[in-house]
């Protein structure tokens, strides 16, 4: 059985690189036939050159690097916040109907549609665009940890009671331990909204701060008409998501979780 | 019950590509400001459609900037589309196959900020944001003209930039945020004139050093080539200069309406502030040597290689 899984998951990777490679082949194809006008659709080489050619020399790294660490630091502090309210809400029932009642009805709610109003009372600039990266994350971790809390194994709930734990001890012994996948989840859910959001706010006005982020250098892009640019931006979004993925919440989080 | 099936079927029909361009609309794109005063002027007048005969549909958009503009007339949704200088030549830099038919505007363009303190760009160093339309746009390259003739570098300020449309921009301006400065055009240069403690630090014409057309009218060779509608357009757009200036009570009716603006207020806006309609088309070849030098373009561009005929 392990060894059709791991087989499985090999064939599932090659299956992957091939229609990758399907991809590229099939993009070119259409760019050297010229069934597409140029500026529509760059050659892969050119979009390949520009994107070295940004690395190297220009800022798109420290851009890319700007919005990961904001995102990064969003969901360090909504991590704390979402275990807060996912405390508050396993042990008082008015907080959790006060939490409910506001995950029920921001959670669907997206940051953009937030902008104008965060941008009237943060003004424009960094806190506006954290403000909204701490909406698309706060939510969706609270509602995985607490989803995690509600499935820890009665069992585990009724000897710690019968030890006479405290509320501190109950959370910070068996459901927090117990609950370490819903909250990598959560992460996960957390890490993708708040790169969207981040994306989204610096698209819609502008740069954020001295070099701007990765959602700016496609907004540059694109007012200076640069379509390998914007595809190069884009090809460094994708790359940078597949990595926090395979390292971050692949590798990591998930090793983090087998040793509990 | 009727309004829902309207509203499903544009969807539907959006979705399935109908909406592109068919061979008898004409779509038309233009943009918010007193600059564009003449395109108001023959839209509500129908003059466009009287030359055309009823030969072709008028569909007039309002796009948000020049890259939007030059998307939808890359992917064929746009016939004609208006614009300042110096985004048609980023395009022209990149191969887009469009050239300049008409000029629509000179007007006045300025840095405006409602900080005393500021009374020159260098006072503007490290002070906080700068709005303006976009990067590239006319308003970018006028700040990077002065910088370079008064800093000695055109880029100094790029960093403080922030991509805003004019009334946003105003509004960031005079509310408590970030942006100290605006580079703005009529009528929000006007009315922040207007406004106490708001002054000018910087005019366009001072940066780039002789008059120039701050919009003109651009389109590609498809359209250049359906030569009654190309002439049509241009004899509709000389009707609207001529009603601008014979009719000027019926002028003001029409545009205080689409601006939002008092008559009056308007008429002096209009008529005494410096905005000057007509189709020369003025400093081309500045635009073109400033922005090959700083890099803003990468090709040798030459005046006559950008106008229609």
């Amino acid at each position: 059985m392990g060894l059709k899984k791991q087989s499985s998951k090999a064939n599932q990777q090659i299956l992957k690189g091939l229609w990758f490679l399907m991809g590229l082949f099939l993009w070119e194809m259409v760019v050297r036939l010229q069934w597409v006008n140029p500026l529509l659709m760059p050659s892969l080489t050119k979009i390949m050159k520009k994107l070295i050619d940004e690395i190297m020399h220009g800022n798109l790294l420290l851009q890319a690097f700007q919005s990961v660490m904001l995102i990064f630091l969003a969901l360090l502090i909504g991590l704390l916040i979402a275990l807060i309210m996912s405390y508050l809400d396993y042990f008082s029932e008015i907080y959790r109907s006060l939490f409910e009642w506001l995950a029920s009805a921001l959670n669907p709610l997206p940051g953009v549609a937030l902008l104008p109003i965060v941008i009237m009372w943060t003004g424009v600039g960094l806190k506006a665009v954290f403000a909204i990266i701490m909406h698309g994350v706060v939510w969706s971790l609270y509602l995985n940890i607490k989803t995690g809390f509600n499935e820890v194994d009665d069992a585990y709930i009724e000897v710690a009671k019968n030890h006479g734990a405290s509320h501190w001890q109950m959370f910070h012994y068996v459901l927090l331990p117990n609950s370490i996948q819903a909250t990598v989840t959560g992460l996960r859910i957390g890490w993708s909204r708040g790169w969207r959001a981040l994306i989204s706010a610096e698209m819609i006005f502008g740069a954020i701060s001295t070099i701007g982020g990765v959602g700016w250098y496609l907004y540059e892009r694109r007012s200076f008409m640069d379509s390998a640019g914007m595809y190069a931006g884009v090809v460094l979004v994708i790359l940078i998501g597949l990595m926090v993925e395979q390292f971050i919440f692949d590798r990591w989080l998930v090793n983090l979780y087998d040793k509990h | 019950m009727k309004k829902m099936m309207v509203i499903i079927f544009s969807i539907i029909m959006g979705l399935s590509g109908c909406n592109n361009q068919i061979t008898d609309e004409i779509i038309i794109a233009e943009q918010y400001g007193l600059a564009y005063a003449p395109l108001q002027v023959m839209k509500e007048k129908g003059f466009l459609e009287d030359e055309l005969k009823g030969d072709r549909v008028v569909k007039w958009v309002k796009l948000a900037n020049t890259a939007a503009i030059r998307e939808a007339m890359l992917s064929d949704q746009l016939d004609i589309g208006f614009m300042g200088i110096p985004p048609f030549l980023i395009g022209v830099d990149q191969e887009m196959p469009w050239k300049i038919m008409t000029g629509l505007s000179q007007s006045p363009v300025g840095l405006i900020t409602d900080q005393v303190s500021i009374k020159n760009l260098e006072d503007l160093i490290q002070k906080g944001q700068i709005a303006l339309p976009q990067p590239g746009s006319i308003q970018h390259i006028l700040l990077a003209m002065a910088l370079d003739k008064q800093m000695g570098q055109s880029n100094l300020l790029d960093h403080q930039l922030i991509a805003m449309n004019h009334p946003e921009g105003y509004q960031a301006l005079i509310g408590e945020t970030q942006v100290v400065a605006q580079f703005t055009t009529p009528p929000y240069l006007f009315d922040g004139l207007n406004t106490e403690g708001i002054h000018m630090i910087l005019d366009g014409e001072e940066a780039m050093g002789e008059p120039f057309t701050f919009i003109v009218g651009v389109c590609q060779d498809s359209f250049y080539q359906e030569e009654a509608s190309y002439e049509s357009f241009l004899r509709a757009l000389d009707r609207a200069y001529i009603f601008m200036e014979d009719e000027k009570s019926e002028t003001l009716t029409i545009l205080s309406k689409s601006y939002g603006l008092e008559e009056d207020v308007l008429e002096s806006y209009l008529y005494e502030m410096d905005m000057i309609y007509g189709k020369e088309v003025l400093g081309v070849e500045r635009f073109i040597s400033f922005m090959r030098k700083e890099g803003y373009i990468s090709k040798d561009i030459r005046q006559d290689d950008v106008l229609w005929d």
